[in-house]
């Protein structure tokens, strides 16, 4: 009886499945929940699991540690009045907490609220990018992906392994930037070279072939 | 008598037929022209590059004697070009969108639209044997440069209309830059659809604010130009914030640009996109970037050229 409860509880703390029968005893019988605990110390001892120093009394040097902090006031008449406001609140929110619905809702909270923190960087992110292009005199068509346009060619002066250094490729990085804006300066200037020289009197644009 | 007689025959024969060869070069490409001018059609084109491929889709229609002409990059969603007749439009997501006045769509290969007698000017155009390219008869003619620097350009053409099928642009040693291959052509006998939507929308009106001021005068002239080449104007207010000067030069086909800008302390590097060179060229004081369809040398010559 004894060696088939052990082995079920082994294969248990094995993480196998177990009946819903024998869940039930585990749940009720404080014994097996200790030899539970035990096999699972002892699984976690083999497979070398175990922190190399268990600090029982963790919590408790925290504790200590919060009340040697001192209290910093800054405003004290204000601040002492509406302390007793917020500690009833987050004493309110203390209890609150230890119930399972509001743990779980205040998690959700949390997720929420660090998701609205991403999308709202992200469009302020857009948002500063679409500023900067009011900014710019026309409206520039990216026709071309920013990355990995232009292949160095034999008159490269620099060779490629020397390239590898984090400074270095930050150099190529923003090198890059500059021809890739260079190049779309040069699509744009093409696309409006006819209405440039339709608005250029012929003398003007003549000039240059004669200096030539 | 006899011996004069025959060699003046041949003399004419040799003259005639170097003639006819010419002018049916010259015959095919003039057919291209006029093919993407005329018709309408609805067509896929890629255009590769060694470390990338573009696809676009390219709409043309003919609508009250008038042009409309559409064109789509695949990969960018909502990018769209439009052309209406002598109106060139670049629609992008939440940009302003720019018009210009032009007759032609400028990603459009060049050598289409351009001036046959410009082009004549820079080019031969010889005819080659007949292939078979998707599934069409295509005719090949090789547009080989007069003076080195330039690209040469092998074409495609569809035999019976003599609409451009592939356009490759190579080096002198004819090594492919770019590539330019049409994947897919569906005539229409009258204006595409979709293009009728286009004819009758409100569209903005060119940038007549555009200021043709000009750039702030700077000390630095350029002294050398490519044989062919010229300046021509350029639009100040599209020129970067933190370059002192651009020079625009065209050949009638070619456009390169002349960027100065301050001293970045980079070495001399030149690196090709596609058929484009991209040459940066440090001086004492600042640093000079030559971007267009020219050989190296070319533009490092042009580099020099900055004073």
């Amino acid at each position: 009886m004894s060696s088939e409860k052990s082995d079920w509880l082994s294969a248990a703390s094995d993480n196998q499945a177990i009946s819903p029968e024998q869940l039930d005893r585990l749940l009720q019988d404080a014994e097996l929940q200790q030899s539970f605990g035990r096999y699972h110390l002892i699984g976690a001892a083999i497979r070398n699991e175990l922190p190399a120093q268990l600090d029982m009394q963790f919590a408790d040097n925290f504790a200590n540690l919060l009340e040697q902090e001192p209290v910093y006031q800054l405003d004290a008449s204000s601040v002492s009045h509406q302390q007793t406001a917020t500690v009833s609140f987050w004493k309110k929110l203390g209890e609150a907490a230890n119930t399972g619905w509001f743990k779980t809702g205040f998690q959700g909270a949390v997720a929420a609220s660090v998701a609205l923190v991403a999308v709202l960087g992200v469009q302020q992110f857009q948002g500063a990018g679409q500023d900067a292009d009011l900014n710019s005199p026309l409206p520039v068509l990216q026709t071309q992906p920013v990355a990995g346009f232009a292949t160095p060619v034999s008159l490269s002066q620099t060779s490629v392994n020397s390239r590898f250094e984090q400074e270095q490729r930050q150099a190529l990085l923003e090198q890059q930037q500059r021809l890739q804006q260079l190049l779309q300066a040069h699509r744009q200037q093409i696309r409006v070279m006819d209405t440039a020289q339709q608005n250029t009197p012929e003398t003007q644009a003549e000039k240059p072939r004669q200096e030539q | 008598m006899g011996w004069k007689g025959l060699s003046s025959a041949l003399i004419i024969l040799c003259y005639s037929h170097l003639s006819f060869a010419e002018v049916s070069g010259w015959e095919w490409f003039e057919r291209s022209q006029s093919s993407i001018r005329q018709y309408n059609f609805e067509a896929s084109f890629v255009v590769i590059k060694p470390n990338q491929v573009d696809s676009y889709r390219w709409i043309h229609g003919v609508h009250r004697d008038s042009e409309i002409e559409q064109l789509m990059p695949l990969e960018q969603s909502g990018v769209e070009i439009l052309r209406r007749d002598q109106m060139v439009y670049y629609i992008a997501p939440e940009k302003t969108p720019l018009a210009t006045k032009s007759s032609t769509i400028k990603e459009l290969p060049a050598l289409l639209y351009r001036n046959i007698e410009s082009i004549k000017a820079l080019y031969d155009a010889v005819p080659g044997g007949v292939t078979q390219l998707s599934g069409r008869s295509a005719q090949l003619l090789r547009l080989t440069p007069l003076h080195n620097g330039r690209p040469g350009y092998w074409m495609w053409l569809d035999s019976q209309t003599g609409f451009p099928l592939k356009i490759d642009t190579l080096t002198v040693q004819n090594e492919v830059l770019e590539r330019w291959v049409v994947t897919h052509i569906l005539p229409h006998a009258t204006l595409p659809e979709t293009l009728s939507i286009a004819a009758d929308a409100e569209l903005p009106l060119a940038a007549e604010a555009l200021p043709a001021s000009d750039l702030p005068e700077s000390p630095l002239e350029l002294s050398w130009l490519p044989e062919g080449y010229q300046q021509i104007p350029v639009t100040s207010a599209m020129v970067p914030a933190q370059v002192l000067e651009q020079w625009l030069l065209s050949d009638g086909l070619h456009q390169v640009s002349v960027f100065v800008q301050h001293s970045a302390s980079l070495p001399a590097q030149a690196f090709r996109d596609g058929a484009t060179t991209i040459f940066v060229m440090p001086k004492s004081q600042f640093d000079v970037t030559v971007i267009g369809p020219v050989s190296i040398e070319t533009a490092r010559q042009i580099a020099e050229a900055v004073r």
